[in-house]
């Protein structure tokens, strides 16, 4: 609030056009000063045109509201009246705790000392999801010897509580409160209302709207008291903010009212007004300059109003006593709060209280749960994880080529001679010959190495002990890395870290696929028929031309030239060797694929264990709903 | 956390300096020793302040308190002999009347006041210039300022405003006009609590409103830790207040039984007009009485007055350096462990890796010194035949595809690479770990629930350190230029004391070039050997001299060596420029990973910073002061 507003607030006056009904702000305007620069008139009295329309029945007499507002057959209770068109979304508080629960289950927060005021809160909004009506409880809120309890009396045109000379006299709340909503004051005031504590039933239609609660006062020594007064304050939707000359500038009050209100609304009360340093229109202006800042909310339109009275000359004044001072703008205020504050505006106001009491439970309880970092944490959790897995999938990649590099002649050979299996003919021979020599330097090789014959066995077990601790390191650093992104998200990373198993060696079926793929990998190449025919047919053909020579010259009896043999053989074994030379290292292949193969396996298993469970919980986290639906923050609003 | 040092504490300070007591001046004693014991309390509250968090749950008032005893009031009085003028607090909250009381007292208006909160904002003393001259005098801290300066904006809080309005009558003690103790203005209530340094005692102005009030309460309790003397004016009392009157005379009387306290009762005057008129002198007489007869004893007033606040602030300051001096015992324990972590994790590894004491370059820069000096051309014929048939080896085993098992197909493994790419590797992995570590580590103990740990967990949380792949990026690049600068001088050094040393010792030259006449492969092999004779046994460095054979290869060879060279090599061991070479390689080695280790330390330090103050029994020192005080004042007691 600005000073100007300030000013206009020294006006304090509200004023309804008749006929406005509850339209809204629109229906309200604050009366200013006449003039820039004058001071503020001399506030007068509420005016309140309804008075005649509303009809008021005589003082006791239970009357019945307009006709169509208030629907027949209502309990004490009130309780199961759907007042006004409240968003059907009744069980916030229900949602809430599944909220908690949920939150508990996959990251382990509210922590461990905020799960208390996290219940105290959803039971606060249970009680008032419970209890819908139009009706509103009104508390009194000040300090020491304000008059609080005057008030109330004064209020009610009889003694409810003893008010006596002593400070912090009352101690525990009084509750003046119309007979059919008895049971409505009982269950919106539960957990704080004592079986004991006072509950005085009237009949006064007019006051039927409010439930006013006398308090324990808020900067006495008694701390106690100052607790029960937050009890009955959060339970409140209306508060009649008490002060005098001496305790308006009090720093427990505006700590209170800047701090605790809330949503509730806020009416000034200046008692007293006749005692001491008397009240004056510099205390009032400084009063609202003080106030302004702290953003309350008045109960319509946008000033807050204010009431200079005498509690104690107007109870006096109802009791019949004899009375010695003024009794100031009391009437007024009897005025606003029977009249003033008439169904619809009570309606409303409970409305909004509501939903916002929703939006500020809502909040405590996502804040209490850490949804939002959980839900941060959440988001980038599987990429993340993925990078790991790739970086983990370089690692292995590199362990293996360094596990088999002793190995790639010996795999060589086996590929080798596992495609000369399937040839035949004087080609296949000559290669069988190669390969003969060949594995003699492989068996020296084996047995330096101790491999054997078992190669299969050799290298799955050389890779399970050189990729094992990759793994494994992987997976530790994955663990730690996870458990500190959780630790400084301040969530409890013990549910996310209990998914992600332990650090157990391969599955057996995993050792098995992988011995699988070396077999196959070992035993791959094969040679067909037609590549076999295709790779005989030039042996074939000398040998033949060969044959075709010796038989001529024999059938010519002609001595077969040495010669023409000895270059028949030579040409032979040239065209194998350039044919062993080409077709062989084809057929041996690199081990790039089998590595490739073979990490892919690791890096499913290692994915397995590291991203899919963070994938699950990242789901389960995005499926939790916001607290409060933007829908129902927009009917508040 | 464990409760035994509690007494040893109390050991520590007690027992070890009790002096011949009392000591020889009685005022220059109690002086030096006020004067130390408020040096110790101004470090302990610095230390507080610089280190809020760690003390922030901890009621340290009385410290505050006790610096106000001492420096304040206690030294002040005791260096003028009690000479200071007598000094009344004016006290109470919002509108009880305080001005108004201080004007009637005067018999006419000295202090301005208002209906408004707060009207007074700074201490207002109220007496002739001469005695509030010296008044400020004694306290440093404050200054004289003419009221006028209180209109200025930034008119200082440590200052004593002089009214402008008449004289103050000599037979009644100064006072202090202060703010509102209530005020919603926090700078007021402080500028209050200023006054609490000057004054002797307190007249409290309170009503029927205020006296319970919690705010006023406080600072009663604060008040009268420090003064022994107090009027409480009931002020504004209406006849039906009596009963408000007897609670507080019970009330009082129950909270501060040692105090002295008279209370009047000052009637509630309707037509005093706002802020002018005055209370009929018979209101006040009793009080102005009072004030007459303290001003006239006004030695003993304070002299007892010290006596009653050493006692009782006294009290409060050793109660709150006690706790202070345990908590700064438990956040010492706390920093403690965490500090050993580290050594544990990550100082002591690096500074134990193997590479440090592997000292590769001095051997090679043995060899390059000694290698040619001993040169023979024998030698160098045997040495080329020996390189031709190693690579004739090579070669055959290139061709038998057998190399790979002695890894000969690859260029041999530079010891000092493989060592360092080694150590790097050991030392990423540790520093990788001791940074997981540290944030496990205090999660872990924060997890038992102990509030400086969940404290220190959530701090050290809040610092961001470095991610692993950060470190092990810098670390690499660390190495590689710490190396060139620090390690590569350490060798030059040594090689440059080498040459020296050989130039001095020709005779060791030659003994070397007689006892290898160029058959040992030689020239090469007696450097090598000399030099691991010199520096220490390693596999690594064996590798590095023969090629991958290992050690009993070479404790063979040695065997079959001249015992004169292994003699010379003995002798050149023991000289001192190669011990100190080896000291200075690992020491260098040491700081270039122990550098590294302060990427992840530095940021941490300033949560380890210990907390350093003296340990004093405080209640032991105030014990004697106010022996000394009862010697020095006994008189007027």
């Amino acid at each position: 609030m600005t000073c100007e507003n300030g000013r206009t607030a020294a006006g304090a006056v509200l004023r309804r056009e008749p006929g406005a009904g509850a339209g809204g702000p629109s229906g309200v305007e604050g009366r200013s000063a006449p003039g820039p620069g004058a001071l503020a008139p001399p506030p007068e009295p509420p005016v309140v045109p309804r008075v005649a329309a509303a009809g008021r029945p005589p003082d006791g007499l239970p009357a019945f509201p307009p006709a169509g507002s208030d629907p027949a057959g209502e309990g004490p209770g009130g309780a199961g009246e759907p007042a006004g068109e409240l968003p059907s979304e009744l069980s916030l508080a229900a949602d809430l705790a599944r909220l908690v629960r949920e939150a508990r289950r996959l990251w382990g927060r509210p922590a461990a000392g905020l799960d208390a005021e996290v219940e105290r809160r959803l039971g606060l909004l249970r009680q008032r999801e419970k209890a819908i009506a139009d009706c509103l409880i009104v508390v009194m809120l000040g300090g020491t010897k304000v008059g609080k309890t005057t008030l109330v009396n004064a209020l009610a045109g009889r003694e409810i509580g003893e008010a006596s000379a002593r400070a912090c006299y009352t101690r525990r709340p009084a509750v003046f409160v119309h007979q059919r909503r008895e049971g409505l004051a009982r269950t919106r005031l539960a957990g704080v209302l004592r079986d004991d504590d006072l509950v005085v039933v009237h009949a006064e239609p007019a006051l039927e709207r409010i439930i006013l609660v006398d308090t324990p006062d808020l900067d006495g020594i008694e701390l106690e008291h100052r607790e029960v007064f937050r009890q009955v304050l959060e339970r409140a939707d209306l508060a009649l903010a008490v002060v005098t000359t001496q305790k308006y500038d009090s720093q427990i009050l505006y700590e209170i009212l800047g701090r605790e209100m809330g949503f509730r609304r806020v009416v000034f009360v200046f008692n007293r007004i006749d005692e001491g340093i008397p009240f004056s229109e510099k205390i009032r202006r400084d009063l609202l300059a003080k106030i302004a800042p702290l953003g309350l909310r008045p109960p319509d339109g946008e000033t807050l109003p204010l009431f200079t009275v005498s509690a104690r000359n107007a109870l006096l004044q109802k009791t019949g006593g004899p009375v010695s001072g003024p009794v100031g703008q009391f009437a007024a205020l009897e005025a606003f709060l029977r009249e003033r504050l008439d169904q619809a505006l009570v309606r409303r106001i409970s409305e909004e209280n509501i939903a916002a009491m929703r939006r500020e439970t809502a909040e405590h309880v996502a804040a209490a749960c850490r949804l939002a970092a959980a839900r941060d944490l959440a988001a980038g959790l599987v990429v993340w994880a993925e990078e790991r897995v790739r970086e983990c999938q370089a690692d292995l990649e590199r362990a293996m080529g360094k596990a088999f590099r002793g190995l790639t002649p010996e795999i060589r050979r086996r590929r080798e001679a596992a495609a000369a299996e399937g040839l035949s003919g004087p080609f296949g021979l000559y290669v069988r010959l190669l390969l003969a020599v060949d594995a003699l330097a492989g068996r020296f090789q084996m047995f330096l190495s101790g491999a054997g014959s078992d190669l299969e066995g050799v290298m799955a077990q050389r890779l399970l002990t050189d990729l094992q601790p990759v793994v494994d390191e992987h997976r530790q650093r994955f663990r730690r890395a996870l458990a500190e992104r959780a630790d400084r998200a301040d969530l409890d990373g013990g549910p996310l870290l209990a998914r992600l198993g332990q650090d157990d060696a391969l599955a057996p079926a995993v050792r098995c696929r992988i011995q699988e793929q070396i077999s196959e990998f070992v035993f791959e190449p094969r040679t067909s028929g037609a590549e076999g025919f295709l790779l005989n047919l030039g042996p074939l053909v000398i040998i033949l031309l060969l044959l075709r020579y010796f038989v001529w010259s024999l059938l010519a009896a002609q001595e077969p030239g040495a010669g023409i043999f000895l270059g028949g053989a030579v040409l032979l074994w040239v065209v194998c060797h350039v044919q062993a030379t080409f077709w062989l290292p084809r057929k041996g292949g690199s081990l790039e694929p089998a590595i490739r193969t073979i990490a892919d396996l690791f890096v499913q298993e290692v994915r397995r264990g590291m991203v899919e469970p963070v994938r699950a919980w990242a789901e389960e986290v995005g499926k939790i709903p916001p607290p409060l639906p933007p829908a129902a923050g927009g009917s508040a609003a | 956390m464990g409760d035994g040092p509690e007494e040893r504490d109390a050991g520590e300070g007690g027992g070890a300096d009790l002096p011949e007591f009392p000591g020889p001046g009685g005022v220059e004693e109690l002086l030096s020793r006020a004067d130390d014991l408020a040096r110790w309390v101004e470090v302990a509250i610095a230390t507080v302040q610089s280190f809020p968090a760690r003390f922030a749950d901890l009621d340290l008032s009385g410290l505050e308190l006790g610096l106000i005893l001492l420096r304040d009031r206690l030294i002040p009085e005791a260096r003028a002999g009690l000479e200071l003028p007598l000094v009344g607090l004016l006290c109470g909250g919002t509108n009880v009347g305080k001005s108004t009381l201080v004007n009637s007292l005067a018999g006419r208006v000295v202090s301005e006041s208002g209906s408004t909160a707060s009207k007074t904002k700074r201490l207002i003393g109220l007496g002739s210039v001469e005695r509030l001259q010296a008044l400020v005098q004694a306290h440093p801290a404050f200054t004289l300022r003419p009221a006028t300066d209180l209109a200025r904006p930034d008119s200082p809080r440590h200052a004593v405003y002089r009214t402008e309005h008449g004289e103050w009558p000599d037979d009644l003690p100064l006072l202090l006009d202060t703010p509102d103790i209530d005020s919603s203005d926090t700078r007021c209530r402080e500028a209050t609590r200023f006054g609490l340094r000057l004054a002797d005692f307190a007249i409290w102005v309170t009503t029927q409103q205020k006296y319970k009030d919690e705010s006023g309460i406080r600072f009663l309790n604060e008040a009268m830790a420090l003064m022994r003397c107090r009027f409480d004016v009931f002020n504004q009392a209406l006849p039906r207040h009596t009963e408000a009157l007897e609670d507080m005379v019970r009330e009082y009387g129950e909270r501060w039984p040692e105090n002295e306290r008279t209370i009047f009762r000052v009637a509630e005057h309707p037509d005093l007009s706002d802020g002018e008129g005055l209370l009929p002198p018979a209101e006040l007489a009793s009080l102005r009485q009072k004030l007459v007869e303290m001003q006239a004893a006004r030695r003993r007033v304070k002299s007892q007055g010290i006596w009653h606040a050493l006692h009782q602030a006294g009290g409060r300051l050793a109660t709150a350096a006690r706790s202070l001096v345990h908590r700064q015992r438990e956040w010492r324990r706390v920093i403690a462990a965490t500090q050993q972590r580290f050594e544990q994790q990550l100082f002591d590894p690096l500074r134990r890796l193997p590479g440090h004491e592997a000292p590769f370059e001095l051997q090679g820069a043995i060899m390059r010194v000694l290698g040619p000096r001993i040169q023979t051309p024998v030698g160098d014929l045997v040495s080329q035949l020996n390189r031709s048939a190693g690579d004739a080896l090579a070669w055959t085993f290139r061709k038998l595809s057998i190399g790979g098992l002695f890894g000969a197909s690859e260029a041999p493994p530079d010891p000092v690479a493989r060592r360092d790419d080694s150590d790097l590797q050991q030392a990423r992995q540790i520093l990788e770990n001791a940074r997981y570590d540290l944030l496990e580590f205090a999660r872990e103990r924060a997890e038992s629930g102990h509030p400086l740990l969940v404290k220190f967990h959530q701090e050290l949380k809040a610092i961001d350190l470095p991610t692993p792949e950060q470190l092990a990026e810098r670390l690499d690049r660390h190495f590689r230029e710490a190396v060139q600068r620090q390690l590569l001088p350490v060798i030059v050094r040594f090689e440059t004391d080498l040459e020296r040393f050989c130039d001095d010792n020709p005779a060791l030259i030659t003994a070397m070039k007689a006892v290898v006449p160029g058959f040992a492969a030689l020239a090469g092999l007696a450097a090598a050997v000399l030099s691991i004779q010199t520096m220490t046994f390693l596999p690594g460095a064996t590798e590095y001299l023969l090629g991958g054979l290992a050690l009993p290869v070479f404790d063979r060879l040695k065997s079959i060596l001249p015992a004169n060279l292994l003699e010379i090599g003995e002798s050149l061991a023991r000289e001192p420029f190669i011990q100190r070479a080896r000291e200075d390689f690992a020491k260098t080695r040491r700081a270039i990973f122990l550098a590294a280790a302060d990427w992840l330390y530095a940021p941490v330090a300033p949560l380890l910073t210990p907390i350093d103050l003296r340990v004093k029994d405080v209640g032991l020192e105030i014990a004697r002061l106010q022996d000394l005080w009862k010697e020095v004042f006994r008189h007027d007691l």
